[in-house]
């Protein structure tokens, strides 16, 4: 048999491990399509919604809205994207740094419109009119059409994004995730390379610093561990800040498959409130030794609006539903 | 049809087959599961960019690849995880022949393959896309697609011990057949 028929009868193997219940599956999109804001759900994996959405959701759910003037804020160009995303921490202080910054090319102008710099990331927020239309994320940037430098070197930096419609545009926002090797103060260039089917450069420099969010930032160092079975999770430091809330944890078990491993977490502050993770899931790297597999993660959450007293921190397996939680304290170091 | 039973509709011919595609990149079926659903929220909330509403999906295709990128580039870790413990398939005994090791080992040479080559042989294979479908999913040039195809045969050929046939810089006799 030649390798394109092997490929073909692979197909075969494709198809046949999973179906999805129809029912229910319609159900979670119809409950996603109605309820924007952010919920535990049975899935390892987590992302942001898009920023539209997600906006919506938070000025329903924080301000008390009506749907119907929730449509008209969502129709409205934001000028401050960044401390909206973070639910307002940081507004009217100098964590977020407003920039508005045009730039045209094409007819396309970019606008940079805020930044945000903590050990949690570095945000942007930016705004582009006209928006382009026939996209999915409504044309704004795509994985390949962004770059950056860091005091004029060319620096490879993971980031996400998220956009929505905006007026006759779109506002969106760059997160930067990996930020722990950059200097606490740089000059950063953010070059976009093409929007919608527009190629061309819009090019952005700013001065960044994140002095001032590290002076109000509160380390601690609870150690709390946890087992689940045969899984221990320890909380080995939470970092506090103004704005983002960064928790690094160890999770070790019996090497197997890396699905039922705890490595998921749903974290409630002292007051109850649900802290929301800032890039869907925890980042880091797994290490087998002898059998045990261990894995070293960092996530990094939206800080509550007080620093709190303790963390009620709940894994999740495999399963859809939460383990049992543990209390994290928060106790400064002597 | 209204959106809501355009909506219905769409799962019910096409989410099994966006969470398979969304699998090959997240390797995690409730992630996968979880794509699909975001995606079509998205494409629920766009519906009005769907210029072909008799074939919606390619469109659909191209928001879940969006959203694969998208989440994969928040849980990078994951494919570190994935690559320590590659064997998450368990073939049931329904069927032999699907379940035969050489069906297997094709299939996750496929998903070992990189991004760039692993989309294209899964929508051409997989999906039975043609490949000026994939190249506007992709937003490519079709001869990229063509060549990208060329070269994750010639990979999964080394990769299944069929080196032999396919060096690079050579000829692929498959792409004939193909093209």
């Amino acid at each position: 048999m030649n390798l394109e028929q092997q490929i073909r009868n692979a197909k075969l193997y494709y198809k046949k491990h999973h179906s999805i219940d129809e029912r229910e599956f319609t159900n979670q999109v119809i409950e996603k399509l109605h309820t924007p804001s952010r919920t535990p759900s049975k899935s390892v994996f987590r992302y942001k919604t898009a920023i539209g959405v997600g906006i919506s959701a938070c000025a329903l759910l924080l301000i008390g809205v009506t749907p119907v003037m929730a449509t008209a804020i969502y129709h409205i160009p934001k000028d401050n994207f960044v401390s909206e995303w973070f639910h307002g921490l940081g507004q009217g202080t100098k964590l977020v740094e407003s920039l508005n910054t045009p730039v045209t090319t094409h007819g396309i102008t970019v606008t940079l419109t805020n930044v945000l710099y903590d050990n949690g990331g570095l945000n942007i927020g930016y705004t582009v009119t006209p928006g382009q239309s026939n996209f999915p994320y409504g044309g704004v940037v795509n994985e390949r059409s962004l770059s950056f430098e860091v005091n004029g070197k060319p620096t490879e930096l993971p980031w996400a994004g998220s956009n929505g419609k905006a007026g006759d545009g779109y506002t969106g926002l760059i997160q930067l995730m990996n930020v722990s090797q950059l200097p606490d103060s740089f000059d950063l260039k953010v070059t976009f390379h093409q929007i919608g089917k527009q190629k061309g450069d819009w090019a952005f420099s700013v001065p960044v610093s994140r002095s001032e969010a590290n002076a109000l930032t509160k380390t601690f160092t609870p150690s709390e561990s946890h087992t689940y079975g045969s899984d221990t999770v320890t909380v080995e430091k939470v970092e506090v800040g103004p704005a983002t809330t960064i928790m690094d944890f160890k999770v070790s078990s019996p090497q197997r498959d890396w699905g039922g491993q705890a490595s998921q977490f749903w974290v409630v502050d002292d007051q109850g409130h649900p802290l929301r993770s800032e890039y869907g899931g925890p980042i880091g790297t797994p290490t087998i030794t002898n059998g045990i597999q261990t894995g070293t993660f960092r996530e990094v959450f939206i800080s509550s609006p007080t620093t709190p007293k303790f963390l009620m921190v709940s894994a999740y397996g495999s399963g859809p539903s939460p383990l049992p939680a543990f209390q994290v304290p928060l106790v400064p170091a002597q | 049809m209204n959106l809501d039973e355009c909506l219905e509709s769409w799962v019910h011919e096409y989410a099994n087959r966006l969470t398979q595609i969304a699998f090959t990149y997240s390797r995690d079926w409730s992630a996968a599961e979880d794509i699909t659903q975001e995606t079509l929220v998205k494409a629920h909330k766009s519906a009005h960019q769907l210029t072909q509403p008799d074939n919606p999906f390619p469109w659909l295709v191209r928001i879940v690849i969006n959203e694969c990128k998208t989440a994969f580039r928040r849980t990078r870790w994951r494919e570190v995880l994935t690559t320590v413990i590659p064997d998450r398939m368990v073939p049931s005994a329904e069927d032999v022949y699907v379940e035969s090791t050489e069906t297997k080992e094709v299939y996750e040479a496929v998903l070992l393959l990189p991004e760039k080559y692993r989309t294209p042989i899964v929508l051409h294979y997989f999906e039975d896309m043609g490949l000026h479908e994939i190249a506007d999913v992709l937003e490519v040039n079709h001869s990229t697609i063509r060549t990208r195809l060329a070269r994750a045969r010639e990979r999964l050929g080394k990769q299944l011990n069929r080196g032999a046939a396919y060096e690079p810089g050579t000829a692929n006799p498959q792409c004939k057949t193909l093209l």
